[in-house]
């Protein structure tokens, strides 16, 4: 079905740049506009990238925290919530400074480098 | 206060002129003299924290001086919650210590001006430029003593005798434990605004937890120094803002703030300023030398306290009190995560 809703999300981005740009608009206008589109422009990446990027994760996160409860029935993004609850749990429960630990931080770290949307 | 309608109003929003008659009221009820009147009020923006209306106090009468004031509110959507009472008995506390802070002079608890509470303060003469050290119209000699100043100016926020000034009462000691209390307080507003578990922010606060350095020197610490609440006039400091995160704490907590490489653009000037000279520079105007691991443990809770205000931020436009969509970036998260990690990796290796 087109417009697809990539090139819906597309069009609002591009008309939203020309608002950006048009002489005489008010500063705080401006503003909002720009604070509106790169909204815009993070749901077009989310809906590309968040898929793949969700079922990764979890699958990553279920080896570190194991399964959690609720997971058959959860979306992704819900079983990653819980599983991201999860690992705090975990981050607190190593108190002292393991190689387990160590794993967390730099897996955590790999996910910010990541999650590009 | 006059209840008058002038030709300036008639010209006014109608929100102004509400807000105008509004302050009138409220200072006469509170002392101000009632020949003055409200003239000029203006927004001057909305800062991450705070609305601030800029107005003059005027009278017909020609032999009474006028007067430039700010009304500091707190707008729905401001980052952190803070306290308007302890800010403007600060300010009063300050005004005998030789820094360049604004006069407190009415505090509005109740929100009875505009809604919200607020503050009313002398107005400083200058301008505020979050980027006037990287500013390439000004030399770079002009620069670093501009970045000089601003370190002397720090170097003088911790000078002041926070004890004999009252503002022990104020603001309690934290004792030796300045980084845990701060560390303490800032996971408590994580908890309080998260909208979903932040592990990476977890993890950076149980590390801090375990290196959190002892703080033998407790000074009145700004919390917020950048070149973004100072006021200038050329090459002259003219004003000291924004002391709603003050504390007393440790001086290296300030030193790490403007040292944490997010804020480098803001704090150093290429080829001319770097942290090192920064730190140089305090240690010599304080006499007092700066431990480094110490400050490295700063530089790290200072970017977990930026994550922190995003997380809250991103609340706050989620419950829509601001126009703002912050949320943790990659670049604060990263960097977070490295200096942690480093901290969590230097102490394994050791055992």
């Amino acid at each position: 079905m087109r417009p697809t809703m990539k090139e819906d999300l597309a069009g609002a981005s591009r008309l939203m740049r020309q608002a950006e740009r048009e002489s005489g608009a008010p500063g705080a206008v401006v503003e909002l506009v720009r604070n509106a589109r790169r909204l815009v422009d993070r749901v077009s990446a989310y809906a590309d990238q968040a898929p793949g990027f969700l079922t990764d994760d979890n699958a990553r996160l279920t080896c570190i925290v194991g399964p959690v409860e609720g997971a058959m029935n959860a979306t992704p993004a819900e079983l990653n919530e819980a599983l991201r609850a999860a690992l705090v749990e975990r981050i607190h429960e190593l108190r002292d400074s393991t190689e387990q630990r160590r794993e967390i931080g730099l897996y955590l770290r790999r996910r910010v480098h990541e999650q590009t949307f | 206060m006059t209840e008058s309608t002038t030709q300036a109003d008639s010209q006014a929003p109608a929100g102004e002129v509400t807000l105008a008659r509004s302050l009138e009221r409220f200072m006469a009820e509170r002392g101000g003299d009632p020949r003055y009147r409200v003239a000029h009020l203006r927004r001057a923006g909305s800062g991450r924290s705070r609305d601030n209306w800029l107005f003059d106090l005027e009278s017909a009468d020609a032999s009474l001086p006028q007067s430039q004031l700010i009304l500091r509110t707190d707008p729905d959507g401001g980052l952190v919650k803070t306290d308007r009472r302890v800010e403007f008995e600060l300010l009063r506390a300050l005004e005998g210590c030789n820094l360049p802070t604004p006069t407190a002079r009415w505090l509005d608890v109740e929100g009875e001006v505009s809604g919200n509470p607020a503050l009313i303060m002398g107005r400083l003469p200058g301008t505020c430029d979050y980027r006037v050290l990287s500013d390439e119209s000004r030399a770079v000699e002009q620069r670093a003593d501009l970045a000089r100043k601003f370190c002397e100016i720090l170097a003088a926020i911790h000078a002041v005798d926070w004890a004999a000034a009252g503002i022990g009462d104020l603001l309690p000691d934290p004792g030796e434990q300045a980084a845990a209390t701060e560390l303490a307080r800032w996971l408590a507003i994580l908890h309080h605004d998260q909208l979903e578990p932040w592990p990476e922010l977890e993890y950076a606060a149980v590390v801090l937890g375990e290196t959190a350095p002892q703080c033998p020197t407790r000074v009145l610490v700004h919390a917020d120094f950048k070149p973004g609440n100072l006021l200038l006039d050329d090459t002259s400091v003219t004003g000291l803002l924004d002391w709603e995160l003050a504390h007393v704490g440790d001086p290296l907590e300030d030193l790490g703030w403007v040292t944490q490489s997010l804020r480098a653009s803001e704090h150093t000037v290429e080829g001319a300023w770097t942290h090192d000279d920064l730190i140089r520079h305090y240690e010599l105007v304080t006499s007092r030398s700066v431990d480094r691991s110490a400050l490295a443990w700063w530089n790290s809770f200072s970017a977990f306290k930026t994550a922190v205000m995003q997380v809250s931020g991103l609340r706050a436009f989620v419950e829509e009190r601001a126009d703002d969509p912050y949320r943790p970036t990659r670049r604060v998260l990263l960097t977070l995560l490295d200096e942690v990690l480093d901290a969590a990796h230097l102490r394994g290796g050791d055992r």
